[in-house]
C-alpha cells in the first residue's frame, strides 16, 4: 500500500493535487485558530471594557436583593460607587471622579498599575486595600502625589499608594470622565460623601455564563424601579474591537481567495490524474482486475495521503497563526487566550470534505471505463470529461466560502465577486478572441502563429489567462493595493489623529487658551461649545407624560445632554433624514439611534431646558455617527443662533506630537480646572493594531500566490501534450525552431496582457471594494497600476510560459509524430485541443 | 503458478457467427459481421487488414475486452457471453497477455514496476520483483530496471510491455499493432523477440496487424475487409 503512494507520488498531478491540500489545511488552521483566539479575546475584552458582563446602573443606593438574586442565578458579584468630589492635599485640591469599588472588582478585565521603580506595569484585578487610593496619572501630576501622599476625600483620609494607567469603564464615553480615583469601597461610608440623597452612580457588576447572564436580566427587567438600568456590554464604541473585527474579516476574505485558488489547482490536478488513471484502469481491467479492486485500491492509497498531509498542512498553519499572536500580543499587548481544539477538527474535517467532493465524481467513474479504452484512443477523451466532477468542485466553493466567511452576507458578496471575475474573465478573453478572428488575416509571421495558437485553443487560452490573471491579481494587491490601502485606513481611522481631550475651558479663557496652544506650535484649534441640557416635552406634550418602555430611554430622558452648536456637519457625520442646517435656521439635529429609542421623528418640535431656560425648536435632521473616530461626537447638535445665551464651555481634542505630559502639566497648572484626557496609549495601540493587521494580510497573499502558482503550475501541466503536438505539427510543416519560439513567448505575451489587465483590474476594484465595504473609508483607485501590471505581466508571463514549454522546443518531430497516433496520458483541464 | 499445458489440437479462443453494431448519433453502424473462426492452442495467429476494418473490435471481442452485439464467443473454454465484467476479467487473469500498439507503459512506474503489475493482480503470486526483473532480461533490458518509460526509446518500451505480458506465461497473446509505433529496424526486432517469446512459453498469438510481411510469419492468416473474414 505505501509502495503504491510512492508509485502516485510520482505523478506531478498527485503532488499537485496533495500540495493543494496541504495548503488549504495550512489555510483554514491558521484562519480558524486565529480568528478563534481573537474572537475569545474580544469576548473577553467586551466585559473588561465593562469591567463586568453585565450590570445595574442606579442613581440611588441598590438593595441588596440585586445582589442576592444575582447569586442564585450564579453570577458573580462586584459593587461600585462613583461621584465627584474634591480630592484635597497639600499641594491643592482638584475634582475628582471618585469610584469606590468592592475588593473583588474588576469581574472581568484589569486594572493597569503604572511601574513601580522601573518594573513592567502590573496588571490586577483586585481593588485597592482600606486606607489607599491608586489615582489616574492627571490627579498624581496635578497634586503632586508621589511626593504628598496624604489625601483628604470628604471627612477621612486615603494615602495614595498606585498610579491607574488605564481601568474598565475608561474606554467609554470620553466626556465624562474626570481623573479617576480608585478607593475601597469599605471606606466609602467614613467620607461621608455619600448619602441617598448625593448624586452618585451606584453599580452592581456581574459576571457569569451568557445564559444566566440572559436569565438574570430577564428575571430584573419587572423590577427595576425608573432611575435604574440594566445593561450587558456595548460594543459599538470600541475602537479597538472594531479595528480587530476589520483585520479579522479581511484576512478570511483573503484565505477564502487562496483556498478558492488551491481547490481550483486540485481540480485541475485530479482531473490530470484521472486522465492519467484511465489508463492504468483499462490496464489493469486487462490484466484482470475487478472494479471493486480498483475502487478499493485508489481509495486506500489516497486516504492513506489525505490524513498525514492534512494533519501537516493543519500543524503548519497552527505554527503560522502561533507566530502571528505572538508577534500581535509583544506589540499591542493584547492578551489572545490559547486556541480551542474545535478549529483544527473543522479544519481536517473540511480538508478530508475537500479531497472527497475533488475525488469522488472521479473515483466513481471508474466504473465506466471501458477496458476498450486501451485499443481506441480516441474514445478516452469522452470519458475524461466529467460533469459531475465540475459541479462538486462548484459546490465544494460553495460550501468553504460559507464556511470561512461564516456570515451570509460576506459570503454572498465573495461568491458574487468570485462568479463575476470568472464571467468578466470569460467574456474578456471570448470576446477579444471573436474581435482578432475576425480582423487578422493568415500571413506567415511568428505573430500570425502566435495569435492563432491563443484563438484557436480558447479553452487552453481561458485557463491560462486565469491562473496568470489570479496571480498578477495577488502581486498587484500584495504590491500596490495593501499598502495603499493600509495607509490610507490608518490615516482615516486617526484623520489628523487627536490624542489629547481637553475638556470644561471656560468661555472667558477660550482666546488665552487657544493661545497657550499656539505657542506649542498648534494652530488650528477647533473649540466645542458644550452647553447641559435636558429634554422637557417632545411636540408639547410633557416628557413626564410619556411613557418609556425603554431603560435606555428612560436613562437618556432623565440625565442632561451634553448639546453644542454647529454651523457645519461634524466630519464623519452623515444624514439620514431632513437637511443640514439653513443659515439663519433654527433647529435640532439628532442622532438617528437615540431618535429612535427617545420615538422622536423627524420634524417633532423638542423642547429642552437649558439652564432654567426653556427653548423649543423642531427635529431638523437626523444624523448617523461614527462614534469610534476619536473625536468630540454629540447626540444632539443646536442650530447656531438657538442658543446663543446658554452658559456653557468648551471641549477640543487635538494632536501634540511631542511632549504631551508636558503640555498637560502646563495646562493644569494654568488652568486647574481643565481637564486632559490623554489618549496617546489608545491611538498608539491602535496603529500598530492596523499596522500587525496589515503584516498578517500580506502573508496571506502570499498564499493566494502560492496557490495562484499552484494553478498555473496545473494548467501547463495539463496542456503539455497538446503543446507538444502543435509543436511537432508546425516543425513537421517546416518551422524553424526560431519560429516556434519566437511564436511562444509571443503568445504568452498576449496573455500576459490580457492577464495583466484582468488581474490588475479586479485587484484594484476589490481594493475599492474593501475600503468601502470592510474599512468604510473612501479610497482613491490607483488606475496608473493597470498599466504598470499590464507590462509586468506581459514581461513575466512571458518568461513563466516560455519556461515551460522550453524543454518542448528541442523534442523531434518524427517521435511526437509516432506519438500523436498514441493517446498520451496526459490530459487538458480544459479539454481543449 | 501456470495451468496445465493443453495439447496441440486444443480450442482457446472462438467465435461463432459474431457480429458488432455500434448505434452512431443518426444510424447504425455494422462493424463487424458473421465472423466465425476458431483459434488452436500454440498456434500463430494473424488478423490482417486495412486500417478501419474492424481488426482491433475483433481482438477485443475475443479477448473478452468487450461484449458482442450477435453470436456467440468462447475463451479458454468459457462462453464470453454469460459472463459479466469482472468476471471475465477473472478469466483473463494470469491466463491472457496484451501488446498495443502504444505501449500503455503507466508512465509514473519504472520498467520493473511495470512488469510487477501484471503479477500484483494475481492474488497468488510470489517472488514478483524477481519474477519481473527476469522477464526483463528476457528481453535483454536487465540493465534498465529502475527507468521510467520516459527515459526509453519506443522500441525499449514495446520490450518491457512485452516482458509484462510473458511474465505470468499467459495461454495466449494478444497484440494490436505491436509494431505500429515503430521503426522498420526496431520493428522486426520486437516482432522476432514476441514470436520466440511465444514459443518458448508455448502460449498462442493473436496478432493482429496491417502489416502483411509481420502477418506472412504466422502459422494461420484470417484477411477481414469492412466487418468480415474473407
Ligand atoms: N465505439 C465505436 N463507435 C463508433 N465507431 C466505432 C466504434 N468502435 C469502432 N468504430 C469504428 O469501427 C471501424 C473499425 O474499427 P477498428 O476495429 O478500430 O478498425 P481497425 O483496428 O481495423 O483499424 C472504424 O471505422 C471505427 O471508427
Ligand atoms: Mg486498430
Amino acid at each position: 500500500m505505501l509502495k503504491d503512494l510512492i508509485r502516485h507520488t510520482r505523478l506531478a498531478e498527485f503532488n499537485l493535487l496533495f500540495l493543494g491540500l496541504l495548503l488549504v489545511g495550512m489555510a483554514l488552521a491558521a484562519v480558524g485558530l486565529f480568528t478563534d483566539r481573537v474572537e475569545q479575546s474580544m469576548q473577553a475584552r467586551t466585559s473588561a471594557l465593562l469591567g463586568a458582563d453585565g450590570m445595574i446602573d442606579s442613581t440611588r443606593p441598590l438593595d441588596d436583593a440585586y445582589a442576592t438574586l444575582a447569586g442564585q442565578f450564579g453570577l458573580q458579584v462586584a459593587r461600585s460607587v462613583s461621584f465627584m468630589s474634591m480630592a484635597i492635599t497639600a499641594t491643592g485640591s482638584r475634582l475628582a471622579g471618585v469610584r469606590a469599588v468592592s475588593s473583588n472588582y474588576p469581574l472581568r478585565g484589569e486594572v493597569l498599575l503604572a511601574a513601580v521603580d522601573g518594573d513592567e506595569p502590573e496588571s490586577v484585578s483586585v481593588a485597592p486595600a482600606q486606607g489607599t487610593v491608586w489615582s489616574a496619572t492627571q490627579l498624581v501630576i496635578d497634586l503632586n502625589l508621589e511626593s504628598s501622599p496624604e489625601l483628604q476625600l470628604g471627612d477621612s483620609f486615603l494615602r495614595f499608594e498606585r498610579e491607574i494607567l488605564l481601568e474598565p469603564e475608561s474606554g467609554t464615553g470620553m466626556l465624562r470622565l474626570a481623573p479617576r480615583l480608585l478607593m475601597n469601597i469599605d471606606d466609602l461610608d467614613q467620607t461621608g460623601l455619600v448619602t441617598s440623597a448625593s448624586r452618585a452612580r451606584f453599580r452592581l457588576l456581574v459576571a457569569g455564563s451568557k445564559e444566566s447572564l440572559t436569565a438574570f436580566g430577564q428575571a430584573i427587567e419587572p423590577i427595576l424601579k425608573p432611575y435604574q438600568s440594566w445593561h450587558v456590554a456595548d460594543l459599538r464604541r470600541d475602537e479597538v474591537r472594531n479595528t480587530i473585527g476589520r483585520v479579522v474579516s479581511y484576512l478570511r476574505v483573503t484565505v477564502l481567495l487562496a483556498v478558492v485558488l488551491a481547490i481550483v489547482a486540485m481540480a485541475l490536478a485530479a482531473q490530470g490524474l484521472w486522465g492519467r488513471q484511465i489508463h492504468e484502469i483499462a490496464l489493469l481491467r486487462c490484466l484482470g482486475q475487478t472494479h471493486s479492486q480498483t475502487l478499493k485500491s485508489l481509495a486506500r492509497v489516497y486516504m492513506l495521503a489525505v490524513i498525514p498531509v492534512s494533519l501537516l498542512g493543519i500543524g503548519i498553519g497552527y505554527l503560522l497563526q502561533h507566530f502571528a499572536a505572538v508577534i500581535i500580543q509583544d506589540a499591542t499587548a493584547i492578551p489572545l487566550p490559547p486556541p480551542t481544539w474545535l478549529p483544527v477538527w473543522l479544519s481536517l474535517l473540511m480538508c478530508i470534505v475537500v479531497v472527497v467532493a475533488v475525488m469522488m465524481p472521479i473515483l466513481l467513474a471508474v466504473k465506466r471505463v471501458p477496458t476498450m479504452t486501451l485499443l481506441r484512443a480516441e474514445q478516452i477523451d469522452g470519458i475524461r470529461r466529467n460533469r459531475s466532477a465540475s459541479l462538486s468542485v462548484l459546490a465544494l466553493v460553495i460550501v468553504v466560502t460559507f464556511f470561512l466567511a461564516r456570515n451570509l452576507w460576506l459570503a454572498f458578496a465573495v461568491l458574487t465577486g468570485l462568479v463575476f471575475a470568472a464571467a468578466l474573465l470569460w467574456f474578456t478573453v471570448r470576446s477579444l478572441i471573436g474581435v482578432a478572428k475576425r480582423l487578422v488575416a493568415p500571413r506567415p509571421t511568428a505573430w500570425y502563429a502566435a495569435l492563432k495558437a491563443l484563438l484557436s485553443n480558447s479553452g487552453r487560452s481561458t485557463w491560462l489567462a486565469s491562473a496568470f490573471a489570479a496571480i498578477i491579481f495577488a502581486l498587484v494587491l500584495l504590491g500596490a493595493v495593501r499598502e495603499d490601502l493600509f495607509e490610507e485606513w490608518q490615516n482615516s481611522i486617526l484623520p489628523d489623529a487627536p490624542n489629547l481631550f481637553l475638556l470644561n475651558i471656560q468661555a472667558h479663557e477660550t482666546a488665552a487658551f487657544a493661545s497657550l496652544l499656539n505657542t506649542k506650535g498648534i494652530t488650528e484649534v477647533k473649540l466645542y461649545p458644550i452647553i447641559r441640557g435636558r429634554i422637557t416635552a417632545i411636540n408639547n406634550q410633557k416628557i413626564s407624560d410619556r411613557t418609556f418602555e425603554d431603560d435606555d430611554a428612560l436613562h437618556r430622558i432623565n440625565h442632561d445632554f451634553n448639546l453644542t452648536i454647529l454651523a457645519e456637519l461634524p466630519v464623519d457625520n452623515k444624514i439620514r433624514a431632513g437637511n443640514w442646517f439653513k443659515a439663519g435656521e433654527k433647529g435640532f439635529s439628532v442622532e438617528q439611534d437615540t431618535a429612535k429609542i427617545l420615538g422622536l421623528a423627524l420634524g417633532d418640535r423638542l423642547t429642552m431646558d437649558i439652564a432654567g431656560v426653556l427653548i423649543e425648536a423642531p427635529v431638523s435632521s437626523l444624523r448617523e455617527v461614527k462614534w469610534d473616530n476619536m473625536r468630540p461626537n454629540f447626540y444632539i447638535i443646536a442650530a447656531p443662533g438657538l442658543l446663543d445665551d446658554a452658559p456653557r464651555n468648551y471641549i477640543t481634542s487635538i494632536y501634540v506630537e511631542q511632549q504631551r505630559n508636558e503640555l498637560v502639566r502646563q495646562i493644569s497648572q494654568s488652568y486647574p480646572h481643565i481637564t486632559a484626557l490623554d489618549l496617546g496609549m489608545l491611538l498608539a495601540r491602535i496603529r500598530t493594531l492596523s499596522a500587525q493587521g496589515g503584516n498578517a494580510v500580506s502573508v496571506v497573499f502570499v498564499f493566494t500566490l502560492v496557490t495562484a502558482l499552484l494553478v498555473l503550475f496545473g494548467v501547463l501541466q495539463g496542456q503539455r501534450s497538446a503543446r507538444e503536438l502543435e509543436i511537432a505539427l508546425l516543425k513537421t510543416l517546416g518551422a524553424g525552431r526560431e519560429f516556434v519560439r519566437r511564436a511562444i513567448v509571443l503568445e504568452f505575451a498576449f496573455l500576459g496582457a490580457l492577464a495583466g489587465f484582468i488581474g490588475g483590474g479586479m485587484a484594484l476594484l476589490s481594493g475599492w471594494l474593501l475600503a468601502k465595504y470592510v474599512f468604510e473609508f473612501a479610497y482613491s483607485i490607483p488606475w496608473q497600476w493597470l498599466v504598470f501590471s499590464m507590462t509586468g505581466a506581459v514581461i513575466v508571463v512571458a518568461v513563466i510560459g516560455y519556461t515551460s514549454v522550453r524543454s518542448l522546443l528541442g523534442v523531434l518531430p518524427v517521435r511526437l509524430l509516432a506519438q500523436m497516433a498514441m493517446p498520451t496520458s496526459q490530459i487538458h483541464p480544459s479539454g481543449g485541443r | 503458478m501456470k495451468p496445465l499445458k493443453t495439447n496441440s489440437d486444443h480450442i482457446v479462443a472462438q467465435a461463432v457467427g459474431v457480429g458488432k453494431t455500434v448505434q452512431l448519433a443518426s444510424d447504425t453502424l455494422d462493424i463487424l459481421q458473421d465472423i466465425s473462426l476458431k483459434i488452436t492452442a500454440g498456434r500463430t495467429v494473424a488478423i490482417s487488414g486495412a486500417s478501419g476494418s474492424g481488426k482491433t473490435t475483433l481482438l477485443g471481442l475475443l479477448a473478452g475486452l468487450d461484449q458482442p452485439t450477435s453470436g456467440s464467443l468462447t475463451l479458454m473454454g468459457q462462453t464470453l457471453n454469460n459472463l459479466d465484467e469482472d468476471q471475465r476479467a477473472k478469466l483473463r487473469r494470469g491466463r491472457v497477455g496484451f501488446v498495443f500498439q502504444s505501449f500503455h507503459l503507466l508512465p509514473n512506474l519504472t520498467a520493473v514496476e511495470n512488469v510487477a503489475l501484471a503479477l500484483e493482480v494475481i492474488p497468488e503470486s510470489t517472488a514478483i520483483v524477481e519474477n519481473s526483473r527476469q522477464a526483463l532480461s528476457r528481453v535483454g533490458l536487465s540493465e534498465r530496471c529502475g527507468h521510467l518509460p520516459s527515459q526509453m526509446s519506443g522500441g525499449e518500451q514495446q520490450r518491457v510491455a512485452l516482458a509484462r505480458s510473458m511474465v505470468v506465461a499467459p495461454e495466449i497473446l494478444f497484440a494490436d499493432e505491436p509494431t505500429g509505433n515503430l521503426d522498420h529496424g526496431t520493428s522486426s526486432q520486437i516482432a522476432d523477440l514476441m514470436f520466440s517469446l511465444c514459443k518458448d512459453n508455448g502460449s498462442t498469438l493473436v496478432l493482429v496487424t496491417h502489416n502483411r510481411e509481420l502477418a506472412a510469419r504466422c502459422d494461420d492468416q484470417y484477411h477481414i475487409e469492412a466487418g468480415r473474414l474473407v
